[in-house]
């Protein structure tokens, strides 16, 4: 397993993770329901990863797949109280109709992407420019050193300061409002 | 349904009486499942920071780690590909373009811009107050009306405005939507009648009707009016040249001020049609469903004849139908819907009548049908059109 890549998956998770349960937990009800859609749907992207690259748009990719994964499973899910199978059914048919609705779906979408964009924006500027040389411009650690006149031990540091700062971006978030 | 009971079911605070109640609301209607689904996409939408709070993201990635682990047990060969690598380029490539044109989506969608200081907003969906402030709409956002006494009147979602009944006026006050060429936009009053109005069109209105009076609103250009039953109230819709009185139907008007002619074609229902000031039943025409009464502005004739209804209410889904109409009409029509100027070279085409039909179609194509049917050369330069001779 080459470090890059796996850095690749991790900040995919680490972004998206929270974000794509909040919106699985909207059309679902319940996070613990949203939480093995969204596991599943991680594990997915995983195996199809030698399809990544043909992906247009990552982040209607992943929404789509959520929302589908939801779908499914409130297709399967069995009516436990037949007691009250009308009420159950009534709820559930306002649940579908939520998930078809391209406006509703639309309005998620949008601000997904937004909410991602702002998880990204808050990298740090000089890690940043290290994070997109690499994996935008696809130069390696000795090439980048060089474009920007620092040692590669830098850019090794920048490169894991990125991922770290993602995660203690996140944990501030937690404990911010625990 | 109040707004309040409805964020009160989302956010699971609602009494079992109170779930009831919004779910029966929702079933009742496609109109108020829509309402419904718009409202709790914004909630969703709004509350993304309290999972994240919640969410306890190591353990997340934790338990993918152990997943994938188990899945890789048995195809150990390639666990990291390259491909990877457009996980992290694709989401980088989002946040560069983040920085050039993100707009706060949730910050207070309708800045209130004072009248003098942006008097051009030419492309945009406005709403003026009562007060003569003008609230520019943004069609991809959401956002409260609120009075000159903070109270909320209305609420704006997307590319609807609805008023609500819960304030009760002493005295008429009046809002004025305004829609540019290119758009439409749905009212629904708080009287529940719903308006919905084509391009180039604006809608005076009471915030609230006051009991016991008629419901007039004043049009200029085009809207379909699917007016909620009130035999007590009759509804006015007020033209330059023509007022239109119903109780409850369903009906079109078209009254542009280029326009020779003011047309209402009546879809369900009756209407009654008057130019004077005030009402007097001798002197109304009086509508059939199927019909259109065409007022011509020039000897102040009023014309009845059967139509067909869809023809004139294909705009509401973005259609444009023309049957037998006049060149220089379908290019005023053009104009308004695609919100670009045409210059006609070839006068002789003016009175020349054509018959077509478009759904929701661009104008590129529109104009090549032209060109490929009767051989009508064109040329487009940014928002101009040149009808070549």
């Amino acid at each position: 397993m080459k470090k890059g890549d796996k850095i690749a998956y991790e900040t995919l998770f680490r972004v998206y993770y929270d974000k794509l349960l909040h919106i699985a937990k909207g059309y679902l009800g319940t996070i613990e329901d949203a939480e093995e859609v969204v596991q599943n749907v991680f594990l997915k992207v995983w195996e199809r990863r030698e399809n990544f690259n043909k992906i247009v748009n990552l982040n209607n990719y992943l929404y789509t797949m959520t929302k589908n994964a939801c779908f499914d499973r409130l297709k399967h899910e069995k009516v436990k109280n037949s007691f009250s199978k009308k009420y159950y059914q009534e709820k559930k048919a306002i649940q579908y109709q939520f998930m078809m609705d391209e406006t509703a779906s639309s309005i998620l979408e949008k601000e997904l992407e937004k909410r991602i964009n702002i998880a990204i924006e808050a990298l740090p500027e000089k890690c940043k420019n290290v994070f997109i040389k690499s994996r935008v411009e696809g130069m390696n650690h000795s090439e980048i050193a060089k474009v920007l006149d620092v040692s590669k031990r830098t850019v090794d540091n920048h490169i894991s300061n990125a991922l770290k700062h993602m995660r203690l971006h996140l944990k501030e978030f937690l404990t911010l409002f625990l | 349904m109040e707004r309040n009971k409805i964020l009160k079911y989302l956010d699971h605070s609602a009494s079992p009486t109170e779930i009831k109640e919004v779910e029966t609301w929702i079933n009742t209607s496609p109109k108020n499942s829509k309402e419904f689904n718009r409202l709790k996409a914004t909630y969703i939408a709004a509350t993304f920071d309290d999972t994240a709070k919640t969410t306890n993201v190591e353990d997340g990635y934790l338990r993918y780690k152990k997943n994938i682990g188990q899945k890789s047990q048995s195809n150990k060969t390639t666990l990291w590909t390259a491909p990877l690598k457009y996980a992290a380029t694709i989401i980088i490539i989002i946040g560069i373009s983040y920085l050039f044109y993100d707009a706060p989506f949730y910050d207070d969608a309708t800045a209130i811009v004072p009248v003098k200081k942006r008097p051009q907003n030419e492309d945009a969906i406005t709403l003026k107050l009562e007060n003569g402030n003008i609230q520019v709409i943004k069609e991809d956002g959401s956002s409260q009306v609120v009075d000159s006494e903070g109270n909320e009147i209305g609420t704006q979602q997307g590319n609807s405005l609805q008023y609500n009944n819960r304030i009760i006026p002493d005295k008429l006050t009046y809002n004025t939507l305004t829609v540019p060429y290119g758009k439409r936009f749905d009212i629904i009053l708080s009287d529940s009648s719903h308006v919905v109005l084509n391009s180039g069109t604006s809608l005076k209105y009471p915030v609230k009707f006051i009991k016991g009076k008629n419901r007039e609103v004043y049009l200029t250009g085009e809207a379909f009016f699917d007016v909620a039953k009130n035999t007590e109230q009759p509804f006015i819709v007020n033209t330059n040249e023509l007022n239109i009185r119903v109780f409850g139907t369903k009906f079109n008007v078209s009254a542009y001020p280029e326009d020779n002619a003011t047309n209402t074609v009546l879809v369900e229902g009756s209407v009654g049609l008057y130019q004077e000031e005030s009402y007097d039943s001798a002197k109304t025409t009086f509508l059939t469903p199927g019909h259109l009464a065409s007022l011509n502005k020039k000897n102040k004739g009023i014309s009845v004849e059967s139509a067909e209804t869809a023809i004139y209410t294909a705009w509401m889904t973005g259609g444009i139908i023309f049957r037998h109409v006049p060149f220089k009409n379908i290019i005023k029509k053009l104009e308004r819907h695609y919100d670009v100027s045409i210059i006609n070279g070839n006068g002789e085409l003016n009175e020349e009548l054509f018959t077509a039909s478009f759904d929701n179609q661009p104008l590129e194509r529109v104009l090549k049908t032209f060109k490929d049917n009767y051989g009508i050369d064109y040329t487009i330069h940014n928002d101009t059109v040149t009808i070549n001779h």
